[in-house]
C-alpha cells in the first residue's frame, strides 16, 4: 500500500512541479522607471473604478467601470511585462452598458495573483467590509 | 523538480509526518554580505541568497508559505548561511550586483559556494512552494 501511495505521489509530484520558466515571478528588467511611475499613478485610479472581483479556478476576474477601458489597457500592458507567466484577458461586453472585465490567470498562480493585485482590490474589500 | 527528488520527498512524506505548516525558530537571515561571507568561511557552509523586493508578490509568498515551513527552516539552518538581499530600490548597488549574476526575475534564491557567488551559482527563480524548495536545497 505504501509503495502504491508513494508511486502515486511521485507521479503527482512530477505533474505539478513547475518548470523554472513557469513559476510565477516578477521580471526585474522589464519595467522602465517611467513604467513604474505610471503604474503607481494608475493603480489608485483603477482601484477606485473596480466594481467586483470574482474568483476563478486559476486566478481572478476583475470588473471595472467601463470608463477606465483605456487606462486598464495601459495598466495591463505594464503588468504583463512584469508579472509572468500570467494570462491577461480584457473583455468588453456588448455596448451600451456591457461590463468591462480583466481576467488574470496562471498555472498554480492564483495565490500569487491575489497578492500581486491586492493594492487594486483593497478599496473594494474595505467597502464590502463596511456594508 | 526531478523524479528522484520527488521520490525522496514522497518517501519522506510517508515515513515521517512533519506538519508542513508547523513553525519552528525562524530562519536567521543575515543582511550584511561581508558578515555572511565570514560566517560561511568559518563554518564551510554555502551562502543561501534570497533576492527579494517589497513590491514582489512572489517574495511575499515565499515568506508566507515556504520560509515559514518547518522542514525548509531546518534545512536552511543546518546547511546554509542565509543572506537576504533587498532589491526594493530600483538601480541600487544590490540590484546591480544581483543582475550581474544573471538574475533577471524575483524571487530568486541562489546557492553560493564559500569562495563567492558567480553567474554559475545554482538558482531557483520564481515562486516555489516548500516541497519544491526542499528538493532544490537538497539536490
Amino acid at each position: 500500500m505504501k509503495m502504491l501511495v508513494s508511486t502515486l505521489l511521485v507521479l503527482l509530484c512530477s505533474l505539478v512541479a513547475a518548470a523554472p520558466d513557469e513559476r510565477a515571478h516578477c521580471n526585474l528588467a522589464a519595467l522602465t522607471s517611467a513604467d513604474r511611475a505610471r503604474d503607481r499613478e494608475l493603480v489608485p485610479v483603477l482601484a477606485a473604478a473596480l466594481l467586483e472581483r470574482k474568483e476563478l479556478p486559476d486566478g481572478y476576474a476583475y470588473r471595472f467601470d467601463r470608463r477606465v477601458l483605456k487606462l486598464l489597457g495601459e495598466w495591463v500592458e505594464i503588468e504583463a511585462k512584469c508579472c509572468q507567466p500570467l494570462s491577461y484577458e480584457l473583455s468588453l461586453e456588448p455596448q451600451p452598458g456591457g461590463a468591462l472585465w480583466v481576467r488574470i490567470t496562471g498555472r498554480e498562480a492564483k495565490e500569487f495573483i491575489g497578492l500581486e493585485f491586492a493594492p487594486l482590490t483593497a478599496r473594494l474589500a474595505a467597502k464590502e467590509a463596511g456594508r | 523538480m526531478n523524479a528522484r527528488g520527488c521520490a525522496v520527498l514522497s518517501l519522506l512524506g510517508l515515513l515521517t509526518w512533519s506538519g508542513s505548516g508547523e513553525r519552528s525558530a525562524s530562519i536567521p537571515w543575515q543582511t550584511d554580505e561581508t558578515r555572511a561571507r565570514k560566517e560561511a568561511a568559518r563554518s564551510g557552509r554555502q551562502i543561501l541568497v534570497d533576492a527579494w523586493a517589497d513590491w514582489c508578490a512572489g517574495c511575499k509568498l515565499l515568506d508566507r508559505n515556504t520560509w515559514s515551513d518547518r522542514r525548509v527552516q531546518d534545512e536552511v539552518r543546518a546547511r546554509f548561511v542565509p543572506l537576504r538581499v533587498d532589491l526594493s530600490d530600483e538601480g541600487s548597488d544590490a540590484e546591480l550586483r544581483i543582475r550581474a549574476l544573471g538574475v533577471s526575475a524575483l524571487p530568486a534564491v541562489l546557492l553560493c559556494p564559500v569562495s563567492g557567488c558567480d553567474a554559475g551559482a545554482r538558482r531557483l527563480v520564481g515562486y516555489a512552494g516548500p516541497d519544491e524548495m526542499l528538493a532544490f536545497l537538497r539536490r
